[in-house]
This record gives C-alpha cells, sequence and structure tokens, in this order.
C-alpha cells in the first residue's frame, strides 16, 4: 500500500528524510609498507571491525622524485634568489606527460591473502584513454591540481601551456630543480612532485564492506620503471637547443597512501545491515566494472602502407563485455622525446570489429566525426549538451603519425589526442548488465590505414571494459565476470 | 501484510545490477538515403526498417552527412575566411520530420532557428570540443572560452570571386527531438513504413559566409550524402510480450509522455527596431497550442541576403535597459511583473533551460556579445534572446494549457544608434507535453 496519495505531485509532499545509521566517519591514511620504491608499493587495509571503506570518497596519493638523464634539461640555480639568464632558458624544457600522475602506474593489483582479486595492466593508458574520451574542459584546473595533467585557462595559442593544446607541465612547475643538475653532468633532479588520484576499477565507487572481510586487502602498485613514460621535451626549434631525455632514468616514489574515508557503524547499524544483506546466510554481491588491454604493435611499415589488419584481441573473453576503447601511443624512446608518450591518438582511417564473428558495426567508423559519436556513445554523451572528452577539431585527427627528428615550429602548436570507442551494451542507458557474451568467440579488430609514410612504430591498445560482479562469501571477496 | 521499512540506506544495500532484456543483443547500422546524393532545397528521406522485435535507440543514434562539391560566386574571398555558421551542419536542415504510416509523429520546421537557440542556451565550453568535431559547430581553438565563431570552409579560391570545396566536410549530428529522444522507437510494434525526412536548406548561404571584410556571396551550389547510423536492439519474443505488457494501457495501446519543440515567427521591420523612441509592440505568436506548454523561447534572425553574415546569429530584439517584455497567454501575464532588463531575460531564459542556479548554468552567452542588433561577426557571433518557464513544480508534466487562448509576446523597441536595413525575423520556440501512442494495429499517433 501506497502511502502518499497519488494525486499529489511528490515534489509537493513534505517528509522528513531518514536519519543516517548511528556510525563515526574519519578519513585514514594508509601508507604503504615500503617506505620508498622504484619499482613496487603494497598499501595494506585492515579488515576493520564494522567498517566501510567509502571508496568514492578516497583517493591514492604519492610523491615522486625522477633522476632524468639528458641534454638542455632544466638546471639547478647557483643563487636560488637570482637566477642567470643561462639557467633560465632550459626551465621550460622539461614536460610533465599531459595525462599527469596516472603515466607513472604500470599496474594496479587488489589482493586478500594474497590472492588477487582484481589486476588492471597498462594502468596508465586506461587512465589516460579514458580521459580523453570523458573528462571535461572545465575541470582541467582542478585535475591539474590533483594529477598534474594538462590545463586549460580559457586562452588562445599564445602560450604553450594553459590552451587548448592541453601540452604537458613544465616540471619548474612543482618547485626548484634538485641540487646536481647541471648541463654538465646531463641530468636534471626533478622537484618532488605530489598528487593525489581516484583510482578505477573495485576501488572507484562502491561502498567496501571491510567489517565482512576475514582478512582486509592489500592495493599493490607496480610502478612504471622508465622516466621517459611521464616526462618528454618541449622543443625548441634551433636543433643545437633540443632538449632530449637519453636514457630509462630513475624514479623513486615515497608517501605513498591510500587516503581513505572511513565509515565505522554501531553495533545495533552493524546488525542491521548485516540482516538487510542476509549476510550470515548468502553471500553479498554487487556489481562494477573493469577493465582489460588488449595489445598490438602496430610497425612504420605497416603505417606507410595502404593496408586492413585484423587483430585478435586476446583475453576479451567475459560474460558481458561493454565496450572497446581504441588508441595508439607513442613508444618511448631514448634520444627522441618529441611526443608524450601516455597520450592516445588514432593512428588509423577506419576501424571496425567483429564480435563473436559479427561485425560491429556493420559499417566501417571511417571518419573523425564517427569516431567521435561513437565514443560519445560509450560514455554516454552522444547528444550536442553532453558531450565531454578532451577531443577537439583542431587537435585531434585520424592517420595521426609521430614526430621524430628535428622538431619544427608546427611541432611546437601540436598536441594531437584521440580515441576510438564502440559501444557493445545493450540498452547503454538502462545501467543494467547488458553488454555482449563474448566467452565462446573472438573479437578481433580490422584496421585500415591509407599509407602516410611513418618514421616511427606506435603501440596500439584496446581497453575492453566489462561487467564484474563481486562476491563477498564466508569473508573472501572475488570477483566473476 | 505488514510491510517494515529498512532502516538501512542504499549505501549499505549489496545487490548486483539487473540483467536487461533477453534478446538477440544489438546491432549498429546505417539506414541509407533512398537517393545517393542531394542538391540544396531536395528533400532526404531515410526509411526505417521494420526490425521485428526492435528498437531504434535514438539517444545512441545520429545522422551522418557529408557535404561536397560546393561551389561558390562572391566578392573579396580570402584564404580561411568562408565560414561555416557556428550551429555547423545543422544549418543545412530547414525541416526534420518523422513520418509513420503518412502521417507526421514529429514535424520539426524552422529546425536551424530551434537548434540555435538550443545551442547557445544549452551547451558550453565543455561541449564544443566534440561538437566541433561531431556537427563542425564552432571550434573553440579558434575562440576563447568566451567567443564563438563558425569554422573555416575547405576551400580553393579562384581569384577572389569564386571559390571551390577542396576536400569533403562529413558530420555526425544528433538529430533533435524524437530522433534524440530518452525513449526507444519501437520499430516492431509499427505496421507500416516509418521515414525520417530532411528537408535541405535551398540557399547556401543559409550554411555559409563570408567573413572577410568587404566580402560577399552571391551563389552557390553544393552536394549532400546522408544516412542515419543508428544502434538496433532486438529483443526476445519473451521478452517483447514483457515490454507490451508493462507498457500497455487501454486496449493494449502502448503511450509514453515526452516533449517537443515547433517553432512559429513574426516579421519585425527595421523601421521598427529603428525606432528612437522606446516603441511598443506586440505581437502574436501563431502555430500550434499545445495543453501542456512548458516555456517559451524567443530570438531574432536576420537574412544572409549578401553572404556576408552568419544567418544563425541569434539577438533578443527587446531594449536591454527597459525591456517592457512580457508574454500574455489568454488574459494571463507572463511574468506578472515585466522583464525590464536583460539580466532579468537571462535569468528567465535560463529557468526555461533548467538552469536556475550558478552550478547549473552551462550556455554560450557573454557580457560582450549579448546584444539586442546583429552587426559584422569579425571574431565572434552576437547572441542572445529571451524566454518564459511555465512550468511550475516538475519541468516535464505541468505547464499552461493554451489550446483555447492566443499567445502574444510584447515588448519595448528602441534603436541601439546602428541602424538597420533588413527587417528581423522574431522566431518563437514553443516547447510542450505531448503524448506517443501505438494502437493494436501498429498506427502511431501523436496529440498534445
Amino acid at each position: 500500500m501506497s502511502s502518499q496519495s497519488p494525486a499529489v505531485p511528490h515534489k509537493l509532499v513534505l517528509k522528513e528524510g531518514d536519519m543516517p545509521l548511528p556510525s563515526s566517519y574519519s578519513r585514514t591514511r594508509f601508507s604503504a609498507t615500503e617506505g620508498t620504491s622504484s619499482d613496487i608499493s603494497n598499501i595494506h587495509i585492515p579488515a576493520l571491525r564494522n567498517a566501510y571503506l567509502n571508496c568514492k570518497d578516497s583517493f591514492l596519493t604519492f610523491s615522486v622524485v625522477a633522476k632524468i638523464n639528458g641534454i638542455e634539461l632544466p638546471v639547478n640555480y647557483a643563487n636560488p634568489t637570482a637566477p642567470t639568464a643561462a639557467e633560465l632558458v632550459t626551465d621550460g624544457n622539461l614536460l610533465l606527460d599531459p595525462s599527469g600522475a596516472c603515466s607513472f602506474i604500470s599496474s594496479i593489483t587488489l589482493l586478500q591473502n594474497n590472492v588477487q582479486i582484481q589486476h588492471l595492466e597498462h594502468y596508465s593508458k586506461i587512465h589516460s584513454m579514458y580521459s580523453v574520451a570523458g573528462a571535461s574542459l572545465d575541470a582541467g584546473g582542478i585535475r591539474a591540481v590533483l594529477s598534474g595533467s594538462a590545463y586549460y585557462t580559457g586562452e588562445r595559442d599564445s602560450k604553450w601551456n594553459g590552451t587548448l593544446l592541453q601540452s604537458g607541465t613544465p616540471v619548474t612547475h612543482f618547485g626548484k630543480i634538485g641540487p646536481g643538475s647541471a648541463k654538465a653532468n646531463a641530468t636534471c633532479n626533478t622537484p618532488q612532485m605530489t598528487f593525489a588520484i581516484p583510482l578505477m576499477g573495485l576501488l572507484s565507487t562502491c561502498n567496501l564492506p571491510l567489517s565482512m572481510l576475514s582478512s582486509g586487502i592489500t592495493i599493490r602498485i607496480n610502478w612504471s620503471s622508465d622516466v621517459k613514460n611521464s616526462f618528454y621535451c618541449q622543443q625548441a626549434i634551433a636543433p643545437a637547443t633540443q632538449a632530449t631525455i637519453i636514457n630509462r632514468g630513475e624514479m623513486n616514489f615515497t608517501n605513498v597512501t591510500f587516503d581513505a574515508g572511513v565509515a565505522v557503524l554501531d553495533d545495533a547499524s552493524q546488525l542491521a545491515v548485516e540482516r538487510e544483506n542476509n549476510y550470515k546466510t548468502q553471500p553479498v554481491s554487487w556489481t562494477g566494472d573493469s577493465y582489460y588491454v588488449a595489445i598490438r604493435d602496430t610497425t612504420k611499415e605497416e603505417l606507410g602502407t595502404a593496408t586492413t589488419a585484423n587483430q585478435i584481441l586476446g583475453g576479451v573473453t567475459f560474460t558481458s563485455t561493454k565496450s572497446i576503447l581504441y588508441g595508439s601511443f607513442c613508444k618511448p624512446a631514448d634520444g627522441s622525446n618529441l611526443e608524450p608518450s601516455n597520450q592516445p591518438h588514432i593512428a588509423h582511417d577506419s576501424i571496425r570489429y567483429r564480435v563473436n564473428g559479427v561485425e560491429y558495426p556493420r559499417q566501417p567508423i571511417d571518419t573523425l566525426d564517427k569516431m567521435v559519436a561513437q565514443t560519445g556513445v560509450v560514455t554516454g554523451s552522444t547528444s550536442q549538451s553532453t558531450s565531454t572528452g578532451l577531443m577537439t577539431r583542431e587537435f585531434t585527427t585520424s592517420n595521426f603519425r609521430p614526430k621524430t627528428g628535428t622538431a619544427t615550429a608546427a611541432d611546437i602548436r601540436s598536441n594531437d589526442r584521440g580515441v576510438v570507442g564502440l559501444s557493445l551494451n545493450n540498452w547503454p542507458a538502462m545501467h543494467a548488465t547488458s553488454g555482449i557474451d563474448t566467452r565462446g568467440g573472438d573479437v578481433s579488430a580490422e584496421l585500415t590505414t591509407t599509407g602516410v609514410t611513418s618514421s616511427a612504430d606506435l603501440t596500439s591498445y584496446f581497453v575492453a571494459c566489462f561487467d564484474v560482479q563481486y562476491i563477498l562469501e564466508d569473508g573472501v571477496l572475488k570477483q566473476a565476470f | 501484510m505488514s510491510f517494515t521499512p529498512s532502516v538501512v540506506s542504499d549505501s549499505y544495500i549489496y545487490e548486483p545490477a539487473p540483467r536487461a532484456p533477453d534478446g538477440p543483443g544489438n546491432y549498429r547500422t546505417q539506414w541509407q538515403s533512398e537517393a545517393e546524393s542531394y542538391q540544396l532545397g531536395e528533400i532526404i528521406r531515410i526509411p526505417l526498417s521494420q526490425v521485428e522485435r526492435g528498437f531504434v535507440n535514438v539517444q545512441e543514434s545520429f545522422l551522418n552527412l557529408t557535404i561536397k562539391d560546393v561551389a561558390l560566386t562572391g566578392t573579396g574571398f580570402a584564404a580561411d575566411n568562408t565560414r561555416m555558421s557556428y550551429i555547423g551542419g545543422n544549418a543545412a536542415l530547414d525541416q526534420c520530420n518523422l513520418i509513420a504510416g503518412g502521417s507526421y509523429v514529429q514535424h520539426t520546421t524552422q529546425y536551424q532557428s530551434i537548434f540555435a537557440l538550443n545551442f547557445v542556451n544549452n551547451t558550453d565550453i565543455n561541449n564544443s570540443l566534440g561538437n566541433s568535431i561531431t556537427n563542425n559547430t564552432a571550434d573553440p581553438e579558434k575562440s576563447k572560452t568566451a567567443q564563438m565563431v563558425g569554422n573555416s570552409f575547405p576551400l580553393t579560391l579562384t581569384g577572389t570571386t569564386g571559390a571551390a570545396q577542396s576536400s569533403d566536410v562529413t558530420m555526425s549530428i544528433p538529430l533533435m527531438g524524437l530522433l534524440s529522444g530518452q525513449k526507444a522507437i519501437p520499430l516492431g510494434l509499427l505496421t507500416s513504413e516509418t521515414v525520417i525526412e530532411i528537408y535541405l536548406t535551398n540557399d547556401i548561404k543559409n550554411i555559409l559566409f563570408n567573413n572577410a571584410s568587404g566580402g560577399t556571396i552571391t551563389s552557390g551550389s553544393c552536394t549532400f550524402k546522408a544516412s542515419f547510423d543508428a544502434l538496433i536492439e532486438v529483443v526476445s519474443p519473451s521478452a517483447m510480450t514483457d515490454i507490451k505488457a508493462a507498457s500497455s494501457g487501454n486496449n493494449g495501446i502502448v503511450s509514453w509522455s515526452s516533449t517537443e519543440q515547433r517553432a512559429s515567427s513574426n516579421t519585425i521591420t527595421f523601421d521598427q527596431l529603428n525606432s528612437v523612441q522606446l516603441s511598443e509592440a506586440q505581437f502574436l505568436c501563431t502555430g500550434v497550442k499545445p495543453r501542456k506548454l512548458l516555456s517559451l523561447v524567443a530570438g531574432c534572425f536576420v537574412a544572409n541576403s549578401q553572404g556576408d553574415t552568419d544567418p544563425w546569429s541569434v539577438v533578443t530584439p527587446w531594449d536591454l535597459s527597459q525591456s517592457g517584455l512580457q508574454w500574455q497567454i489568454g488574459t494571463s501575464l507572463y511574468p506578472a511583473r515585466k522583464i525590464a532588463n536583460r539580466a532579468e531575460m537571462i535569468k528567465h531564459v535560463s529557468a526555461a533551460y533548467n538552469q536556475e542556479t550558478y552550478s547549473t548554468q552551462a550556455n554560450r552567452f557573454n557580457e560582450s556579445t549579448f546584444v539586442n542588433r546583429i552587426g559584422p561577426v569579425a571574431l565572434d557571433t552576437f547572441r542572445s534572446c529571451c524566454g518564459i518557464d511555465l512550468t511550475s513544480f516538475d519541468k516535464e508534466s505541468d505547464g499552461v494549457d493554451c489550446s483555447m487562448v492566443n499567445i502574444m509576446i510584447g515588448g519595448n523597441l528602441k534603436t541601439t544608434g546602428t541602424a538597420q536595413t533588413k527587417n528581423y525575423q522574431l522566431v518563437t520556440v514553443k516547447r510542450f507535453g505531448v503524448l506517443y501512442s501505438i494502437d493494436q494495429s501498429g498506427t502511431w499517433s501523436l496529440s498534445y
């Protein structure tokens, strides 16, 4: 029986809202067990009594200092208060990748008792591709503060930073270059850069019931091992003053924590929650998104020849595959850093998939406008008034080719970015488990180029997003898909 | 049976998402137009396939439109300065209709005017990035956050008096109205053919303008190609039975509510616009008289007869500091006290787009271009308008019954000092509630 009159519109019904469950809410920083690390950090979150981890309100924080070997890189001022003209000239030469802090993360793994719950390999690429597909321009300012990503101030092309170029931020914006950084040493010790970024996957939105776990969970972060994944060089026009990074360098990560919102219920409330979810008698289960990346080496020979290539996306075998995002990335190469390597591009002219042998879509996605519109279907922003993402007419092209060798004036202005999405979701607006079952068949990509010479290879990434069901049974958290 | 409500909030209730309706799944395809290509002034017809147990998910579908073989004559052509209207490919569409079984279920005339008003009121700089590719609307790189000017059209010049298109312009445009609505169209319930009908504009100057100083376009031609890029959902027979059972009301009729926009127009002569003293003018808003009128939005356009003006630049005609603007619906006045100035104009028209608060505002208005007369485009496009929200508590389902009364708009006109030489077309866009019904015989009808 309904308690309110159907004749009265709901907005005219005045009523009291529910009271929150009696609880305390606090912020807790779960620190990595390694003080400083250059490869792996582990953060252990214990199974706290009556506690719930509010993932929507939680984020990863870390600091990094990189030792970068190269030429024409920023230097340490001999006199910090009065730098010379020669010292200032290289200040803007070393840039953080436009995607910011995510570029430092190679993979993220969630474990319970050393058993894997979720693993996101190529995390930096997933994060970057979804940013290009769906991030908003006017949130760029706060994103830049939190993650060091490119920002936008509304300027036209009068400056390199703060424009629609979305150029990487000079490392000197984060502080003074460290001691030992000198042209004679061919070394630059970056200032300590600190970031706070939300994580994708299980830790993105759910209210994780720590109290129901038999043992805590561990967040394992595998850090990138090559500075060229995260840094590139601003190019001057004169080759003699062109900055480059010459090898993999070193990076040290410190202050690695998961800054979390934790609600602790009182005992009566905890009992009510357990009763509501039948926790004692049946598994607790909820739904989320996860990501899997398939990779293809796109050679310069292929890019330079008019051809159609087919690539089986091995491993994309899920009960509910919802979408696939495509993007090609420049390979980090010693001595050639004209392009950031964590920025996705559209290197092909046309793309189509075969899912279980059936063409998706029926006709290839063969123009830039179709590529962007199809990506809008994935992010739920097809309409003109809801479209988001960082792709724009001036700085997104299909048939992208990386720049190598000597820069030109035009190179300084360009910062191409683009991805191509394809939704496989039935009723995408319904928020149901409604992707395509790809367990019994192959997913293959059909990639066409019209043959424009390329001087470097690219790596193409295909991020499959799929529905997962998290199941918590007998205190053990599992992922089913 | 008693029911005890839970004290546990949704945040602490764990349950998996439901599964979507059963079925073979979805597919994307392009429904092709009946002719391979079209010229200015022709009508594109795109038949929708009658898919058994199929739905076209219009929220995720769009029109693929190509403009090619543009040939222009005029004066003063300069490199990169012949521009498409800031509303992009939408400038080519005079009408967009949906015909089912020989009857209109959507009839949108003056498509460009409605789109322009929606575009300046309901998109922001975030949207402009993607739109600049999909719709070829004004590129944010060429404009600052606050500025907006149409994109250069790719042309090869023949001296300064002729130009020919150098590369095709392709666009993927979500269509306004039913074809981008919230509800999937149940193709499987229809028994007669459904067709998208698009009237192409008959004058190239409605799409392009010469932005070079003193430049004009005198005539031109072009070719269009079109297809509808559709997401088709197909459900199983049992799921279809469930959907019908859940949706059918009286006598098995499937009905759903939505909203629609229609435009009507009046002429304001340049003599009226050039009035030295405040001059009160009132116009009858012609066209449909719906039972649930949700909002009225109005703006003026000027014909691009010389080919030197963006034809979809839109302005409010009323004086900006002594507007005296008010709508009369029957014997009631909206608002009760006249809108006095441009700040009040913006607040009222924002409410018509659900943008009452600072945190919900998302439009392209700007202090320097919210003016009441259209001038040369140069580096920015003039844009302003006026409007009134007629809903009270529910933006979708209440409103004013105007089925038996007239709608009037009135306000004060006064010259800005720059003499106008062309008449303005005052376009009023009505947004109103509609009811779509599909009866047991598969006939689709519309009422409002």
